[in-house]
């Protein structure tokens, strides 16, 4: 039998990861899966062209669904690899860097996205 | 930290942990490339904004046989991370309670199969949509 206490945990940066990686997770396992299941099984990825993405980005909740599912699938895919990271880089000096690192990718490449999304297609 | 990344892969290599441990395995190895898959979707899809004359032409070279094989590997990393995601969240945010060695056993082997009856109608989608069928 497994027993149960609750214990109260300070909240750093790892507790707030992990807590984190959970509650994205509830969030985007419906997203991800009706985003694939609708672009790949529905409309398939040789209709995929320029013009589709017009139209679905011609609609702002679109652009919202797609704003969210790019915000929390980045960050959690790049909370999820410091974790991965921070298994073997076990040093203070080498998980600060590394914690440097990946925001900046991830800063990078949110801001590239964002851009794209809010600027729309480009006629 | 080189000593450190010999000894973490040896050990997941040489670790007899099982389906459990290549349940965890596998949620690390399709977790990353989930994650570079995204990154690179990211910039593909953004050329949409930043050169749209090139979108059409880098979606092209996306419908192709190495396309389509790389669109049903993805489909299993993501359905498998969703699935075990699932499982994870679920015991520790909902149930701490029901986790006991018995039945996270039982639940990976549950992901497992799971997993793959999802995938399989997926791919015949895929291809189905591929040769223009459906």
């Amino acid at each position: 039998m497994a027993t149960n206490r609750r214990v109260r945990i300070k909240p750093t940066l790892d507790v707030t990861a992990w807590k984190f990686m959970r509650l994205s997770a509830i969030l985007l396992i419906p997203m991800v899966w009706f985003h694939t299941i609708f672009t790949t099984l529905i409309v398939g990825a040789e209709n995929v062209n320029l013009n589709l993405v017009a139209a679905r980005w011609a609609t702002i909740s679109w652009r919202v669904y797609d704003a969210l599912l790019l915000a929390f699938a980045f960050s959690h895919g790049i909370t999820g690899l410091r974790q991965v990271l921070f298994d073997f880089a076990t040093g203070a000096t080498a998980r600060k860097t590394l914690n440097i690192l990946l925001l900046l990718f991830w800063l990078a490449l949110s801001v590239v996205g964002i851009i794209g999304i809010v600027g729309g297609v480009a006629k | 930290m080189v000593k450190n990344i010999v000894n973490g892969v040896s050990g997941l290599i040489h670790y007899k942990g099982g389906v459990a441990h290549y349940t965890f395995l596998m949620h690390r190895i399709s977790g990353l490339g989930v994650l570079t898959f995204l990154s690179l979707h990211i910039l593909l899809e953004s050329t949409a904004h930043y050169a749209p004359r090139l979108y059409d032409q880098l979606n092209a070279g996306l419908q192709t046989p190495l396309g389509l094989t790389a669109e049903i590997v993805m489909a299993l990393l993501v359905i498998f991370h969703g699935v075990n995601g699932f499982r994870i969240t679920y015991f520790d945010l909902f149930h701490p309670d029901l986790w006991t060695p018995h039945s996270a056993l039982h639940s990976v082997r549950a992901t497992w199969i799971v997993s793959i009856l999802l995938w399989l109608p997926a791919v015949a989608i895929m291809i189905l949509h591929s040769l223009r069928l459906i």
